[in-house]
């Protein structure tokens, strides 16, 4: 039976690492509802988050939008449905292209740098130094991520949107040769509300995602330069699976909503 | 004459992680004004006693009391106002890298809504105190040689006029003319803010500078303790071990391979 000890370790190891990331989730949200707030360091984070993460995701979706619209033209001309490219290009990008690819690109600039940020204080006590200045460190250094990537995610999908179908035009219209009013129409025309929503509430569920996951991983990070080091691993990682494990589940529920 | 009450008091303070047994019923009291420095060897728990202290660990039995009143398991708002009575010099000095040298000295500061600036100003007043010019101010921690950053710790520790100063190692990874730097103006900002001062280091000359007391930890309990300038003639083997820096006796070094 012995081959069952490291199962169950691993087991024991893992319902522990859900409990811890429960509880500090918990506290977290606990203080976002709670002054004091730190305004100056909430909109450094939506600079940070937001601004400087435009060009790595505006470049993402513009090329996205720009295979989508080469790639589903190529399956569309096999049944002469070539007019639904516009329609295509302009549903996957808002409905799920935009918040994944934007969510997995910020998940990586952001999500591991602020594991390196909090883990960095934390290996050099300066978590500590905020406690012994009567801050707290949920309040200084979690909240305000927290409330930046909420925030600022949906705001960079939004423009993500804009940019991916605009990049499916520019291929539509100068390379497939398609009337421009007409492509525009097309995509106006398909498009509901409810699709940019629903990519927006994902792109906000995506934002919680990387802000928890960066936080949670650089302020239990031990044991120096390699622990800071493996913090940020686990941080990117963790985050980007759990964004895709969330899509499917909201794209699950919004498919109920919509049906 | 009347018995006054310890500033700082703990009694009986136990702290283990899983099987390692740190602290082991430490008993130590610091009396108001004074400074007190406790010596001892690496992993021996200085640090956790101090942090037990500031509210960053938690005993896993024993009382720590501040001003007679007990500071284990208080509520974050009564911790902050017990805080407030606080300054803090870190090892490595725990400067806030993403803020200007000012902000960290200011933090405090700022964080109780003080004009930017006045606090400002105030962080230069303190720096100066320490020995570093007006122009510091706007530098970032990464741009400091150790010696200043640990002049800026102090700065920042000083700068809420505490009650209570704690310095963690303050000399450790310095040179010695810094070292005596160090401790010089660890001496006078204690001297002229009136503070209780508890210190732990394994640097005798340091120890010797800054304290009036000295107590020696081993294996998480007070072995001795007593006046800073009776510590060289002690007749406990383990105290004159350590300040004499010899490999052979009772204090057996924990060697890993």
């Amino acid at each position: 039976m012995n081959f069952l000890q490291p199962i169950g370790r691993v087991f024991i190891g893992f319902l522990g690492s859900i409990g811890r990331l429960t509880v500090f989730t918990g506290i977290a949200l606990s203080h976002v509802v709670r002054p004091p707030w730190y305004p100056r360091i909430i909109l450094r984070q939506m600079i940070e988050i937001g601004y400087f993460s435009l060009p790595v995701v505006g470049l993402t979706a513009v090329f996205t939008g720009m295979v989508l619209a080469l790639q589903s033209f190529t399956g569309f001309a096999r049944f002469n449905a070539e007019g639904a490219v516009a329609n295509v290009v302009v549903l996957s990008i808002t409905r799920e292209l935009g918040p994944v690819l934007a969510g997995l690109m910020v998940s990586g600039r952001i999500g591991a740098s602020m594991a390196a940020e909090i883990g960095t204080m934390r290996v050099t006590e300066q978590v500590d130094a905020l406690t012994t200045l009567s801050t707290n460190p949920f309040k200084y250094l979690v909240v305000p991520r927290f409330i930046a990537g909420v925030t600022m995610l949906p705001v960079l999908v939004l423009i993500a949107d804009i940019i991916g179908v605009m990049g499916g035009y520019l291929i539509g219209v100068f390379e497939l040769g398609f009337n421009a009013a007409n492509y525009l129409q097309n995509t106006w025309d398909f498009l509901t509300a409810f699709d940019v929503i629903s990519g927006l509430v994902k792109a906000a569920v995506f934002g919680f995602i990387i802000t928890l996951m960066g936080c949670y991983h650089g302020y239990h990070s031990r044991g120096g330069a390699q622990g800071v080091g493996q913090a940020t691993t686990n941080a990117v990682v963790s985050a980007s699976i759990l964004i895709l494990c969330f899509d499917y589940i909201l794209t699950a529920i919004f498919f109920a909503a919509d049906g | 004459m009347t018995e006054t009450r310890p500033k700082i008091s703990l009694k009986d303070v136990h702290k283990a992680f899983g099987p390692k047994v740190v602290l082991d019923g430490l008993d130590l009291d610091v009396a108001e004004g004074r400074s007190m420095v406790v010596i001892g060897g690496s992993g021996v728990g200085k640090s956790v006693m101090l942090k037990c202290i500031l509210g960053l660990l938690t005993p896993d039995s024993g009382s720590v009391e501040i001003d007679g009143v007990s500071v284990l398991g208080l509520l974050s708002g009564e911790r902050d106002r017990v805080n407030r009575k606080i300054g803090m010099l870190f090892q490595g000095a725990a400067l806030f890298d993403s803020l200007p040298v000012w902000e960290n000295v200011a933090f405090r500061l700022l964080s109780d809504g003080t004009d930017r600036d006045e606090a400002r100003e105030i962080a230069v007043r303190k720096l100066a105190q320490v020995g570093l010019r007006r122009n510091v101010g706007h530098l970032s921690p990464a741009d400091l040689s150790g010696g200043m950053r640990k002049r800026v710790g102090l700065a920042r520790a000083i700068a809420g006029d505490p009650e209570i100063i704690f310095f963690d190692e303050p000399t450790t990874g310095l040179d010695p003319i810094m070292s005596g730097v160090i401790n010089e103006l660890i001496v006078s900002c204690v001297k002229e803010l009136g503070a209780t001062a508890l210190s732990i280091t394994h640097d005798m000359a340091s120890a010797q500078k800054i304290g009036d007391r000295i107590a020696m930890i081993y294996n998480g309990r007070i072995i001795w303790n007593g006046p800073a300038d009776e510590v060289a003639g002690s007749d406990n083997e383990l105290v004159e071990q350590f300040i004499n820096g010899r490999t052979a006796g009772p204090i057996q070094m924990a060697l890993r391979a």
